[in-house]
């Protein structure tokens, strides 16, 4: 079961830079894993391509009220 | 290590900085870029931003020249991002990279929805931060919580619920009890002052399962 007030005592107590070096390593790889997946997927399409759709995807699935 | 978040920052920071000395166009960022300051570490993929206009007189054609000429990328071409501002009032736009995407919000005084109303109000309360070492303005604790109880989305409670739990005790509440009614977000708020500490918890009994 998840401790959510766990974590945000854990964050109150890690210092920011941390969260931030975290934070650019996984966006990084992230991206880069997303976009070689994608190609593997259709060689065809360009990384803008991707990239937008992966953006399009992400608010699509946001599920917020507006 | 390419850090193209933190680039990408970087870019539209000195931009907007720089727009704000010559031009007096006024900026904020706003949404999860402040989650790491602000309440549960998690990951993000663009960068949003609101920014007014209407106290400059920099017009959003002037703005998207602007964005042109300083590297930035169109998601379709700046004709189709131009007409797309003056529909939807967002600005969209990659850095320079054409990796990290922009959502620039503009600011609609004569728009009264509790989307926009928003925007206008966190504007006067916007705070100095440093954030991937940039220093720049950003939303309120109080407002990033309003504005996360507004969209309403499992995401934005569990960012809202996270921020009431890290600083419960440094927050304006009556600021945001006045604001919460202005918004017609009192029922979100209350839930939130409830002692309440899990956002599933949180996501049910605000839509009533």
């Amino acid at each position: 079961m998840r401790n959510f007030k766990g974590r945000i005592e854990l964050m109150k107590k890690t210092p920011l830079e941390n969260l931030e070096k975290l934070f650019l390593e996984i966006y990084d790889y992230g991206i880069k894993d997303y976009v070689r997946i994608e190609k593997k997927r259709d060689p065809k399409k360009s990384r803008k391509e991707i990239i937008i759709d992966m953006y399009e995807f992400h608010d699509k699935i946001r599920g917020r009220k507006k | 290590m390419e850090l193209s978040y933190k680039i990408a920052l970087k870019q539209i920071i000195d931009l907007l900085d720089q727009l704000e000395k010559e031009k007096r166009l006024k900026y904020y960022l706003v949404g999860g870029i402040l989650v790491n300051i602000y309440s549960d570490f998690r990951i993000t993929r663009d960068i949003d931003l609101v920014i007014d206009f209407q106290a400059s007189n920099f017009r959003i054609e002037d703005y998207v020249i602007v964005l042109k000429q300083n590297d930035f990328f169109p998601f379709q071409d700046w004709n189709t991002t131009n007409y797309l501002a003056r529909e939807t009032k967002i600005i969209q736009f990659l850095d320079k990279t054409e990796t990290v995407k922009y959502d620039n919000h503009i600011i609609d005084k004569f728009d009264k929805s509790k989307y926009k109303k928003l925007g206008s109000i966190a504007l006067k309360r916007r705070v100095k931060e440093t954030l991937f070492g940039v220093e720049c303005w950003v939303t309120s604790k109080e407002d990033f919580i309003l504005s996360k109880l507004i969209y309403g989305g499992w995401q934005d409670y569990s960012d809202a619920l996270g921020c009431w739990m890290r600083f419960e005790h440094a927050l304006d509440v009556q600021y945001m009890s006045i604001n919460s009614k202005e918004l017609g977000i009192q029922k979100e708020f209350n839930l939130l002052k409830s002692g309440i500490d899990d956002p599933d918890d949180y996501f049910k009994q605000i839509n009533g399962y």
